[in-house]
């Protein structure tokens, strides 16, 4: 792709702007860093991480695995200590025993607890065996997992080991049903935060960057007065909301894709370091008391 | 570019082998020919292509991202084949496969597979 298109479109993403939702408007809106303090004070305080394609040895990040430890050290510095970390997929690029051993002994520098969740490379040829077999968080079932903290319940989701006819990702019925018994004692006032590999919005149909049976989750959604879906999968921020719900793609800490559509196909963006360093990163999420929701990009330049 | 020729060099020797093999063999077997799919800018080349019962098809992967092969039906699934990688699937049961690539399942590639080949 042309760099200037990614550029442009890094420009209206706004990596490295802290971003607010307003309830009010259904909109996100950036905000000075300074701005935010002044706000009420969090009530869940957590990190996103995704795509660290450990194993990945192509011009777009050499080093991949250099550039996640770098998002580790820097999680690990964060001045306000997260609650805990989730990696939102593609922990590994090609599912290989020697990468997930990689990433497993860099993830275990961080110095709080971590969920995860499998992208379509961590579960090549196997289902996800070895993926379960080495991060399954106990309570997993049908790839769905869910846990709470302040207040807030969380749940990941597995969207990525079986594909509908138009080659989107797929829930499936029983984890949908599955998340509807988990979903059914929480009253409407309670925080939701829904973790995918895959966008359960649709960020690019016609690229698979989209979840056949997202709806179903949405339509369990819409009674909550916070809802949240966090994604990755597809390399960059991007946002939309729906009703109440809100919802936010993460960056890489390996290298960026294309945004939707630009260019022939989404193969690895290759930039100079610098503009690279800055394409990559992770987030921090913050759910304040008074149910604001804000996300702060930290890109790794 | 280089590796490509030489994999086509190669694909070419084995077809020449198998033909002498085949034509060596007394009781009239199945010829095994190998036939290729080339997987190059996010594409299965051919997406569509037939077959006869027990012949092998050679999965090559031109491309610069990795891909895999695997069939709707779970009969078959190949593992991630990074650029210049190749998997081989031989076909025993009539029928029309679809498979796509799990990486990027609007990948989608048929194959169908008829008798012996008299
Ligand atoms: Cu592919």
């Amino acid at each position: 792709m042309k760099r200037g298109h990614f550029l442009r479109h890094m420009a209206w993403t706004g990596l490295g702007v802290l971003w607010t939702f307003d309830a009010g408007a259904g909109l996100f809106r950036p905000r000075s860093v300074g701005e935010a303090a002044a706000a009420s004070l969090p009530g869940l305080n957590f990190v996103q991480i995704s795509d660290s394609h450990i194993g990945f040895h192509k011009p777009a990040n050499e080093q991949v695995d250099v550039t996640f430890q770098a998002a580790i050290n820097a999680i690990n510095a964060l001045k306000v200590p997260p609650a805990f970390v989730v990696h939102t997929g593609d922990l590994t690029h090609l599912s290989k025993p020697a990468e997930f051993d990689q990433v497993k002994q860099l993830l275990s520098g961080l110095k709080v607890p971590l969920y995860t969740l499998p992208g379509e490379h961590d579960v090549i040829g196997d289902r996800g065996k070895l993926f379960n077999d080495l991060f399954a968080g106990k309570d997993r079932r049908e790839g769905m997992q869910s846990w709470d903290h302040s207040g807030v319940h969380c749940v990941s989701l597995t969207n990525v080991l079986d594909f509908a006819a138009t080659g989107q990702g797929q829930i499936g019925q029983p984890q949908l049903d599955l998340l509807a018994k988990d979903l059914a004692p929480l009253s409407n006032e309670t925080p939701v935060v829904i973790f995918s590999h895959i966008p359960l919005f649709d960020a690019y149909p016609k690229w698979g960057w989209a979840t056949s049976d997202a709806k179903q989750v949405n339509t369990l959604l819409s009674r909550f007065a916070s809802a949240t879906v966090l994604s990755g999968h597809i390399h960059q921020v991007l946002q939309r909301t729906e009703g109440r719900i809100q919802f936010a793609t993460a960056t890489s800490t390996a290298f960026p894709l294309p945004a939707p559509g630009v260019g022939e196909q989404p193969s690895p963006v290759v930039l100079p370091e610098k503009e690279r360093r800055a394409a990559t990163g992770f987030r921090s999420i913050s759910l304040m008391s008074d149910r604001q929701l804000k996300l702060e990009e930290h890109p790794l330049g | 570019m280089v590796s490509s020729l030489k994999y086509l060099s190669n694909v070419f020797l084995s077809l020449g082998f198998l033909s002498l093999a085949t034509a060596t063999i007394p009781n009239g077997q199945a010829a095994q020919t190998l036939t290729s799919v080339n997987i190059d800018h996010f594409k299965f080349m051919p997406g569509v292509l037939q077959v006869h019962t027990g012949q092998t098809v050679n999965f090559f992967n031109k491309d610069g991202d990795p891909h895999t092969i695997a069939s709707q039906d779970g009969s078959f699934e190949s593992p991630a084949l990074d650029t210049g990688d190749s998997w081989k699937h031989t076909f025993t049961k009539l029928g029309t496969y679809t498979y796509i690539c799990t990486l990027h399942p609007f990948m989608q590639g048929n194959i169908t597979v008829t008798g012996e080949k008299q």
